[in-house]
C-alpha cells in the first residue's frame, strides 16, 4: 500500500477485522507508516472511550435482581388482571346457555346453540373465537326469535354482546 | 447484547407465555432502563416506561416471529412510548424536551449520569450521528438492527458510525500528540 490508508479500507478494518488481503495490506502498511498508526490510535482511543462510558452507565442504573423481580411481578400483575377483563368464546356460550335453557329446556337450548355455532363458523373451524362471536349471537338470536318468540331473540341479543370475550 | 438476551427472546417468540416472558424481561429490563436513564428520564419513570414497554412486547408477541427483528421492534415501542409521555405530561416533564424525545437522542441539558468526556463527545456529534453512535455504543444494537431501527439502508449506518468515529478521534485525539 503506497498511499495512506482510506476511508473505505479503515471501515472494512474496524467492522470485518480477519485475514483477508486487504486487512493484511492496511496491517503491513501501519507497520510502517507512523502517520496511519497515529490515526489507528485515535480511533482505538475513542472506541475505548466508549467502551469505558457503557460500563460505567450500565454500572450506573443497574438494578438489584429484587428490583427486577418487583418490576417483573407488577408486569404479570397487570397481564393477570388484563386476562381475566374477558370471558373465552367457551365460556361466554356456556353462560348462554345457562340464560336460555329456562326459556326453551335443556336438549333444545344444546341444538339451537349447536346449530347456531355451524352457522357461524368457516369450515376449517371447530370453535368460536371473539371473531366469530358477533356472526354467533346474531345466528343464536334469529334461531331463538323463531323456536321462542321475538322476545327470547332480543335476549340473547343483548346479553350475547354485552359479553366481553377474549382475543384468541 | 446482555447475556442469555438472545435465548430469551428466541424463547419468548416461540412460545409467548408468563414464563419465556419472564426470562425476557429479566434480560432485556436493564437495558431498556439504561436507554431512557442516559436519554434524561429519572428512575422512576424510566421503571415505568420500561414496564410499559414489556407489556405491549407481551401483548403483541403474536405479531412477530422473526428473532432478528425482534429488537429493532422493542426499540421502536420505546421510541414510542417515551415519545407519548412527553406529549402527554410535556410541560411536567423537565429533563426530556419534545423535539429531543423525538430525535430519540439525548437531553440537551448536562446529564449527571453521562461523564463530562462522553458528554462533550456527544455534543460534538450531530443529532442523528449521536442517536446511531448511541444506538450502536451504550445499547450494544447491531448495524442491521440500528437499520431497522432508524429506517436506513445498513452500509449508510456502518458509514456514519465511522464517520462519526472519525470527527471524534480527529477533535479528541490521545494525549500527547
Amino acid at each position: 500500500m503506497q498511499n495512506h490508508i482510506t476511508d473505505a479500507d479503515w471501515l472494512r478494518f474496524f467492522d470485518a477485522p480477519g485475514d483477508c488481503e486487504d486487512n493484511q495490506r492496511v496491517r503491513e502498511h501501519l507497520a510502517g507508516c507512523a502517520r496511519c498508526a497515529n490515526v489507528l490510535e485515535s480511533f482505538e482511543s475513542v472506541r475505548q472511550g466508549l467502551v469505558t462510558e457503557k460500563d460505567r452507565i450500565r454500572g450506573a442504573v443497574a438494578l438489584s435482581d429484587s428490583e427486577i423481580d418487583s418490576l417483573l411481578g407488577r408486569c404479570l400483575a397487570q397481564i393477570g388482571t388484563e386476562r381475566h377483563a374477558g370471558w373465552s368464546a367457551a365460556e361466554a356460550t356456556l353462560l348462554l346457555r345457562l340464560l336460555i335453557e329456562p326459556i326453551c329446556g335443556h336438549g333444545t337450548a344444546g341444538a339451537t346453540i349447536n346449530l347456531a355455532r355451524r352457522r357461524s363458523l368457516p369450515v376449517t373451524e371447530e370453535n368460536l373465537t371473539s371473531k366469530s362471536w358477533s356472526i354467533f349471537i346474531s345466528n343464536l338470536s334469529d334461531a331463538m326469535s323463531s323456536i321462542c318468540g321475538a322476545a327470547a331473540g332480543r335476549l340473547v341479543r343483548r346479553a350475547g354482546f354485552s359479553i366481553a370475550v377474549q382475543e384468541g | 447484547m446482555q447475556q442469555g438476551e438472545p435465548e430469551a427472546i428466541e424463547r419468548f417468540i416461540l412460545n409467548p407465555c408468563e414464563e419465556t416472558f419472564g426470562d425476557l424481561f429479566r434480560a432485556m429490563a436493564p437495558r431498556l432502563i439504561a436507554w431512557y436513564r442516559v436519554r434524561g428520564c429519572g428512575k422512576e419513570l424510566s421503571e415505568d416506561l420500561t414496564q410499559e414497554v414489556m407489556l405491549a412486547v407481551f401483548r403483541q408477541a403474536g405479531h412477530l416471529r422473526k428473532p432478528e427483528l425482534f429488537r429493532p421492534w422493542v426499540y421502536r415501542i420505546v421510541k414510542n412510548a417515551l415519545l407519548q409521555h412527553v406529549r402527554r405530561n410535556g410541560r411536567r416533564i423537565e429533563t426530556v424536551e419534545l423535539k429531543t424525545a423525538e430525535a430519540g437522542s439525548p437531553a440537551k441539558q448536562p446529564d449527571p449520569l453521562l461523564s463530562a468526556q462522553f458528554s462533550e463527545w456527544m455534543a460534538f456529534l450531530g443529532e442523528d450521528e449521536r442517536e446511531i453512535m448511541m444506538l450502536r455504543y451504550i445499547d450494544e444494537l447491531e448495524y442491521h438492527e440500528i437499520s431497522e431501527l432508524v429506517g436506513l439502508p445498513q452500509g449508510t449506518v456502518q458509514w456514519k458510525i465511522f464517520n462519526a468515529k472519525k470527527k471524534l478521534a480527529a477533535r479528541f485525539k490521545p494525549r500527547g500528540e
